[in-house]
């Protein structure tokens, strides 16, 4: 027979029921608990669920003969890329790391995308926007800007995984509120603690994680977001002109990355409802997912690539809405100067208001 | 643009340093009166110079007197008759109203008074004098005047900072506020530079989803808060400790305690 025990909220101790007063009572640090309270405590942890965090794939569409073409597979020998084009596209480099493509093989039997948001911005605005990416920059290196012309700009599709799902979850919070007042010649400090317990359900959809080892998610994810009720059902048309990168990471593995990312802001939501506290800590944290689906995407991207000073520099632009992301290089003798300069000010500054503010205090 | 910043940062200070003597409550009397030959002309001398300094440091003065006896028409106020004389001739010696300290030394009759006046009755309380008296007395028992004159010194300095410290109201301190502005000067040239160069950085992983969640989806069907227990503690308030005030023979505001050695 399993005996029940109960832990003192206070100090972690082993509580003893004490007969005579009808109360809990914690033998170490005295404090003494209702029956009432492990009654609610009792009925609000029976109704916690298990942490499920499982996903479906809704792709199940394979390309066919048919579908397959007028489409060329390349692959780029450096990066691994596997590059997707019609047969009128000419594709030399690979979009990612500007090395020499291949053709290789088909795509029969590939999972063919649900969805497609056609490119809306075409490559002269890319270039205006990596023009007015450059531009009031104050430590990028001048050097750059006047060496660094970009002549290639890549129209890629970069296959993502679009997430939709139901969160439900059960929470668990510590919590205090803290009032403190003065009596006679004491001064005195209430801290009363409570536990906070949320229960519910919260809906995601539409959430992107792209499926491609070749581009790093951090950049895939900066260029977010995407307005998928543009998506329209795939259609091979969409790729004339453009490059599909083919997707080499499934729903599965893109899993984690998106579990974290919901798990994250279903925690804050519910944190959000627990309001009215000094302090709020998580305890304990339970999300299950349910309805959870995956759909195969390819979205617009417009891709370049700069090597300076023996570094590759890799610029992206969200075909859709045009935000455009990537990292610069940074002067790093004019940033030691800039530094010392403002610390120089900023101390003499401080020094002249300490100054005259003990003088006249 | 630069220059000209720093030019009117050194004229600030430069009018910050001119106008120090402008708040001054010190008088120009001599700190060191001694009428009872207890000290050498060097030892009097150095003292002079450390009360002087004492005094202009903390704004208020600082002195030791002594004498070879307490007047006869002292008498009648019994064990108060070296602090009633004190106050006297803190009043005869012309030491600040506004703050001040003096300390009386009979040597013939074993007495130690203090008096003080204006600022120096609320710095300078019993309890503070009584700590004053106890770090010379064993040098005053032994005669050795110097020495106790010179940690009477030190205490009058160590209550002062105390004081002002409890106060918020702190002796300039150079080394303090030039690391407090050095370091306040390296954060914001970092800060500077940091904002700077994150201005270079349009690349960052995403951690949350919060964008995505469906408008109107988010239900709460559980919403319970369970009062567990209660901490309660209490902390005693000190009080200020107090000075014991009384008047001079000129009607006038003065503190100060009375001491044998």
């Amino acid at each position: 027979m399993a005996l029940l025990e109960y832990k003192c909220p206070a100090c972690a101790g082993k509580l003893e029921f004490n007969a005579n007063a009808g109360k809990v009572k914690c033998p170490f640090c005295d404090s003494e608990f209702d029956m009432a309270m492990f009654e609610q405590l009792d009925a609000a942890l029976d109704s916690q669920v298990e942490e499920n965090l499982s996903w479906q794939t809704a792709s199940t569409d394979t390309w066919t003969d048919s579908d397959n073409a007028g489409m060329a597979v390349y692959s780029c020998q450096s990066c691994g890329a596997q590059i997707v084009t019609d047969e009128t596209t000419a594709a030399s480099k690979c979009p990612y790391c500007d090395n020499p493509i291949v053709m290789m093989g088909n795509l029969k039997g590939d999972l063919k995308p649900d969805l497609i948001i056609p490119f809306k911005l075409d490559k002269k605005a890319a270039k205006a926007e990596y023009t007015k990416h450059l531009s009031g920059k104050k430590l990028l290196p001048s050097v750059f800007s006047n060496q660094n012309h970009i002549d290639e700009i890549k129209g890629v599709y970069v296959p993502y995984w679009i997430f939709d799902s139901k969160a439900e979850a059960s929470m668990q919070y510590d919590c205090t509120t803290v009032k403190s007042f003065n009596v006679g010649e004491w001064r005195v400090t209430e801290t009363q603690h409570y536990k906070a317990f949320r229960s519910g359900s919260l809906e995601f959809e539409n959430i992107p994680v792209d499926a491609s080892k070749k581009i790093e998610d951090s950049l895939t994810e900066s260029l977010e977001p995407f307005d998928l009720s543009q998506a329209v059902p795939f259609q091979t048309a969409y790729m004339a002109g453009y490059m599909a990168d083919r997707y080499d990471v499934t729903a599965e593995d893109d899993a984690e990355r998106v579990n974290a990312r919901v798990k994250t802001s279903t925690e804050r939501t519910f944190a959000d409802s627990v309001a009215g506290y000094s302090s709020v800590a998580v305890t304990d944290s339970n999300i299950n997912l349910k309805n959870g689906t995956a759909k195969y995407a390819l979205l617009p991207v417009w891709i370049m690539n700069t090597t300076w000073k023996g570094n590759n520099y890799i610029f992206a632009m969200n075909g859709q809405t045009g935000k455009f992301v990537g990292d610069l290089p940074c002067d790093e003798s004019l940033k030691k100067k800039i530094t010392w300069g403002t610390a120089a000010i900023a101390a003499i500054a401080t020094f002249a208001v300490g100054f005259l503010i003990h003088l006249f205090t | 643009m630069k220059k000209r910043a720093l030019t009117l940062i050194m004229m600030l200070l430069l009018v910050a340093f001119s106008t120090v003597t402008v708040f001054a409550a010190t008088t120009s009397t001599k700190k060191v009166i001694d009428n009872d030959g207890l000290l050498s002309s060097s030892e009097a001398g150095s003292l002079e110079s450390k009360l002087k300094q004492l005094s202009n440091g903390i704004d208020m003065d600082v002195a030791v007197v002594t004498v070879s006896e307490i007047p006869d028409n002292y008498s009648q106020f019994g064990d108060s008759a070296a602090r009633k004389y004190a106050h006297d001739v803190y009043e005869a010696q012309g030491y600040s109203e506004d703050g001040g300290i003096m300390l009386l030394i009979c040597k013939a009759t074993g007495d130690a008074a203090f008096s003080t006046m204006g600022k120096g009755i609320e710095v300078f309380t019993d309890s503070a004098q009584n700590s004053i008296m106890s770090a010379m007395r064993s040098d005053l028992s032994a005669g050795n005047f110097a020495s106790a004159f010179d940690k009477y010194t030190d205490k009058v300095n160590a209550v002062y900072n105390d004081y002002a410290e409890n106060n918020g109201e702190k002796p300039f301190r150079f080394g303090l506020l030039g690391g407090i502005s050095s370091a306040i000067g390296a954060l914001v040239g970092a800060i500077r530079s940091g904002s700077l160069k994150s201005q270079l950085r349009s690349v960052y992983k995403k951690d949350e989803a919060q964008q995505y969640i469906k408008s109107g989806s988010f239900k709460l069907n559980k919403k319970i808060d369970i009062e567990t227990y209660k901490e309660v503690h209490r902390e005693k308030i000190q009080k200020q400790p107090a000075s014991t005030t009384e008047t001079s023979s000129s009607g006038k505001t003065h503190g100060g305690t009375s001491h044998k050695f």
